[in-house]
């Protein structure tokens, strides 16, 4: 029977929870909060470790004014009668030797991160990523043998005291040490909870969740990334020197592969995305540890043959597919995030309307006066229409079959001007794409005038979301041009597009699912200083714009009639409610140029009757021009002012809807007459 | 660098690379059939070479004998492995980042239970017991009996691969599977029976690879993860999607570990201890600057089979 000191185990464990704390909050920021899978987290610990070592052997005997003795080789003994020694009567430099072994620690484990991140960027699977993290905490090994007098290869640095070595009870300074490693997990807890609910974590999480439409709402997702490693990558280096102090020894062997799964199973365990979820999987697995050594010695004192490391290594991958399989979600499910504008919005929910704004919520909050759309609908389409032709694309009649565009339309961005010196607010010339060996779109042009609403329709497969795509800078064209505003834009990509002032809806409404309503309105405001890392965890500094921000889209979200739903997930709405949250989510960056793909799919007619007045609405509010792609005509013809029928990748015919409805041609190929 | 030494590394070159070939072309077809990169890869190779062991300590049987038994214990391996823990994953549809942290864990469990009959059995450091003998010898050049078993029966099974491939129903759902999954179930590919099948042939080549390379190296079960990175490293290298680019791929990788680092070694002085860093500075380069691989190069060569 062997005798079990429940005072020093409960010490033991508590110490090596702190340090586990710092290492899995650090992937569950990484992975469970930003998405990059690191499997190469055990060379960010080590680094921490080896700085500890190096320090420990080099920098502590030149602190206390000693001579430094070679730690690896015959002076082995010698070195380590020093460094216990120094630590043991001058604590004030071991104590310096700490603070220096963390900063520089730190320095070089978060270089090491951004670089990696920075580097890994341009990979063309996700997986890659994986793969060269992997690499990369593989690499320490090598790095090891090369370092033969550094850290003493594959033998290790051994010895190295914890600062408390000085205070005579052992039992009290081990105490002292745990409470150290306790009181550095609370701080990175506390700062990964206030990260997470900051605008900050909130771009975080959609970038998780869908990177495309995040790049597409002007986010610069490359930095992001980066950023996350680079504090990831310090608090599992701060982890890693609390770990050799704590074991008392630095050797590679130890650190990589086993202790990355280590983490991998803490984060799995207790729940991915959730700060508690790490610190509980960091307290199970300390327990565990220790409990496998306990049982290591019984076992062997028992006389059993089997090697108790390889059970515990067993058992770490069954727990592993077991959650995998059974509750992907941990132990603690991923939380919902409430950032601060919640409070902001629930100040709201009482009042109908608030002070400012009352004039044009009344309009748009109401049904439309006239009972029958038709009239107001026509009249508007056609005072616009009267205009539009001499805006239309050039070498096109209003109505008529498209000649193939000429080379004159090569004009400069002044010729835009039409005889009525209105210029467009979109041009596209001559646009041009090809998938393959397939032309989805030949020499098309459209313009878009300001304040106006354009349809654009025809069958499947003609070229129409593909044309909205290159609008957005989501893909890239062949040939052709794209003037915004006067500017070209051919070349613009998504995040570009974006902050000049085009917003877009997805055909499959492509929200944040796992935000609520409100934050999705939030994600997309442009230039959030509560964005940035360093600003993200202090309230102060962002809670002053986001309030300004919240109550803004607060008054999106009533005008599409959506208030009540501010803190319903997205994933939690109804199909015709993520259709005009998706809206609501463009409008946010207060575009100039709304391109929408079927507004109205899978909603019912009452419901697709409504989204458009309330496009019609902010079309009169704010002026914005729309491009919107939409095959219930019967709607879409009531609302726009013009319309370009797209068919087999060219222009068929433009016109106004009246028009367009009649025309013999545009009947055939699109209703099948 | 004297010619002896050369030679030798050629030979060494020609025997590496071909068990690297054997097992980069399994982690190719698990990666254009399931669409898994599959860590666990590398322990079906260790599961081989022990079943051969086991085999070769049981009884003085032939050596085609030991291969076959190294076959089914890697297959069956690969197979449970499936059946167990992959199938279950993806049915759930969970997202490739737990298929890859499951394979993971599946690498560790097989890795230690090994470790554990190693263990059980005293069987740490011990060779599959084939005698040494030197088969062919001119000038430099020195051809052992285990090199005229392992580079052979490499190139007969690749051959036979290829063939099962390009000429054979199995092998025409599997590249069907392999280029679009759900054109292929719609058109009546029996997905399921495809996959297992896979699995069986990815385990089985692996299972024989780790049998003919416990012929030259001692078998430990640490022995297929050392190499899972240098297997990557080939796979990757010839752009994980034809078989020509990933065979290239594998003699490359061993080229490079055999003969490149002994010239570097004798020419500069670099520590043989690096010879690891290969297959990362290969996997990394690869995958920032040529994405594509060998397939690139390849272009007609980059259909599954080829």
């Amino acid at each position: 029977m062997i005798n079990i000191d429940i005072g020093a185990t409960v010490i033991a464990i508590l110490t090596l929870f702190g340090i586990y704390a710092l290492m899995a909050l650090s992937l569950n920021l990484e992975y469970g909060v930003a998405g990059v899978p690191n499997f190469g987290q055990a060379l960010f610990v080590s680094v921490g470790a080896y700085v500890a070592g190096i320090t420990y052997t080099r920098l502590l005997p030149l602190l206390a004014g000693q001579g430094s003795i070679h730690p690896c080789g015959p002076s082995m003994g010698a070195a380590l009668q020093l460094r216990s020694e120094i630590m043991a009567a001058q604590p004030v430099a071991g104590f310096i030797n700490l603070g220096l072994t963390f900063v520089i620690a730190a320095v070089l484990a978060g270089a090491l991160g951004f670089a990696v991140a920075y580097v890994t960027l341009r990979l063309k699977e996700e997986w890659f990523l994986a793969l060269v993290l992997l690499v990369g905490g593989e690499t320490l090994r090598i790095l090891v043998r090369g370092a033969d007098d550094l850290i003493c290869s594959h033998n290790g640095i051994s010895g190295l005291a914890q600062p408390f070595y000085f205070v005579d009870d052992p039992r009290a300074s081990a105490l002292l040490f745990m409470l150290l490693a306790l009181c550095l997990a609370l701080a990175a807890y506390v700062y990964c909870q206030r990260l997470l609910h900051s605008p900050f974590g909130r771009m975080l999480k959609g970038l998780r969740e869908n990177e495309e439409v995040t790049r597409g709402l002007g986010k610069g997702i490359s930095l992001a990334r980066a950023q996350i490693m680079l504090i990831g990558s310090v608090m599992a280096a701060v982890g890693g020197a609390l770990f050799a102090l704590n074991t008392g020894f630095v050797n590679a062997n130890d650190y990589v592969v086993t202790l990355t799964v280590d983490i991998w199973v803490m984060v799995v365990l207790g729940g991915i995305g959730n700060n508690r979820g790490a610190l509980l999987g960091a307290l199970l697995i300390a327990v565990l540890d220790r409990g496998t050594q306990i049982g290591a010695i019984a076992l062997n004192m028992s006389g059993s043959p089997i090697e108790f490391n390889y059970v515990r290594h067993i058992a770490f991958g069954l727990i592993l597919l077991l959650m995998l399989r059974y509750r992907p979600t941990g132990l603690l499910p991923e939380p919902r995030l409430t950032t601060k504008a919640h409070a902001v919005a629930k100040g709201f929910v009482p009042q109908p309307l608030v002070p400012g704004s009352t004039k044009p919520e009344a309009r748009t909050l109401e049904p439309s006066p006239s009972p029958g759309p038709l009239p107001q609908g026509i009249g508007e389409g056609e005072r616009r229409a009267s205009k539009l032709p001499n805006l239309s694309a050039p070498g096109q009649e209003s109505l008529g079959k498209p000649q193939d565009p000429p080379d004159a339309s090569d004009t400069p961005a002044i010729a835009m001007e039409g005889p009525t010196g209105v210029a467009p607010l979109l041009r596209i010339e001559n646009m041009r794409k090809d998938y393959g060996g397939l032309r989805a779109l030949d020499g098309v042009s459209l313009d878009v005038p300001e304040g106006a609403i354009i349809g654009l329709i025809g069958p499947n497969g003609s070229g129409k979301s593909t044309l909205l795509n290159l609008v957005a800078g989501a893909q890239t064209m062949k040939a052709g041009r794209i003037f915004f505003a006067g500017e070209d834009i051919s070349d613009a990509p998504a995040d570009a597009a974006y902050q000049r002032g085009i917003a877009r809806g997805y055909q499959e409404p492509a929200l944040f699912n796992k935000l609520t309503a409100l934050d999705n309105l939030l994600l997309p405001v442009k230039d959030q200083r509560g964005e940035q890392p360093w600003r993200a965890p202090w309230h102060g500094s962002w809670q002053a714009q986001e309030t300004a921000a919240a109550e803004r889209a607060y008054d999106v979200l009533r005008r599409l009639q959506l208030e009540r739903h501010y803190d319903t997930l997205a994933a939690d709405l109804s199909g015709g409610q993520m259709k005009l949250l998706e809206i609501g989510r463009a409008l946010m960056g207060e575009p100039k140029l709304l391109l929408l793909d079927e507004p109205t799919a899978g909603v019912a007619p009452k419901l697709a009757y409504e989204i458009f007045q309330r496009i019609a609405g902010l079309r009169d509010e704010r002026g914005m021009a729309f491009l919107i792609v939409e095959h219930r005509l019967e709607i879409l013809f009531d609302f726009v002012d013009y319309v370009y029928v797209l068919h087999l990748g060219k222009m068929l015919a433009s016109g106004a809807p009246a028009d367009i409805a009649a025309d013999a041609t545009v009947r055939e190929v699109y209703f099948g007459d | 660098m004297p010619p002896s030494l050369l030679v030798t590394s050629l030979v060494n070159t020609a025997q590496i690379g071909s068990l690297y070939a054997l097992m980069a072309l399994g982690i190719t077809l698990t990666f254009s059939v399931v669409k898994l990169p599959n860590f666990a890869h590398a322990e079906y190779v260790s599961a081989g070479a022990f079943a051969a062991m086991a085999a070769s300590l049981a009884g003085d049987l032939h050596p085609a004998l030991i291969m076959a038994c190294a076959f089914a214990a890697g297959g069956l391996v690969a197979l449970v492995s499936h059946l167990a823990v992959f199938k279950p994953l993806e049915s759930r549809q969970v997202s490739l980042y737990s298929l890859i942290l499951a394979s993971f864990a599946v690498g560790l469990i097989i890795r230690y239970l090994l470790f554990t009959i190693a263990d059980s059995f005293e069987l740490f450091d011990t060779r599959i017991r084939i005698p040494l003998e030197i088969v062919y010898r001119d000038g430099y050049l020195i051809l052992t009996n285990i090199f005229a078993w392992v580079v052979p029966t490499s190139i007969l099974l690749v051959i036979a691969l290829t063939l099962l491939l390009n000429r054979t129903g199995l092998g025409r759902e599997m590249r069907a599977l392999a280029n679009n999954p759900s054109l292929a179930r719609v058109i009546g590919v029996r997905v399921e029976r495809v996959k297992l099948l896979t699995w069986l042939l990815v385990g089985g080549l692996a299972g024989v690879a780790g049998g003919l390379w416990g012929m030259q190296t001692a078998v430990s079960p640490l022995m297929g993860w050392t190499a899972v990175l240098a297997v990557f490293a080939a796979a990757i290298l010839g752009g994980l999607s034809s078989f020509a680019g990933t065979i290239l791929g594998a003699y490359v990788v061993a080229f490079c570990e055999q003969s490149v680092m002994l010239f570097l070694n004798f020419n500069y002085g670099v520590d043989l201890a690096y010879k690891p860093a290969i297959p990362f500075i290969i996997i990394i380069a690869v995958l920032l600057l040529r994405p594509g691989g060998f397939t690139q190069l390849l272009k007609r060569a980059g259909d599954l089979g080829r």
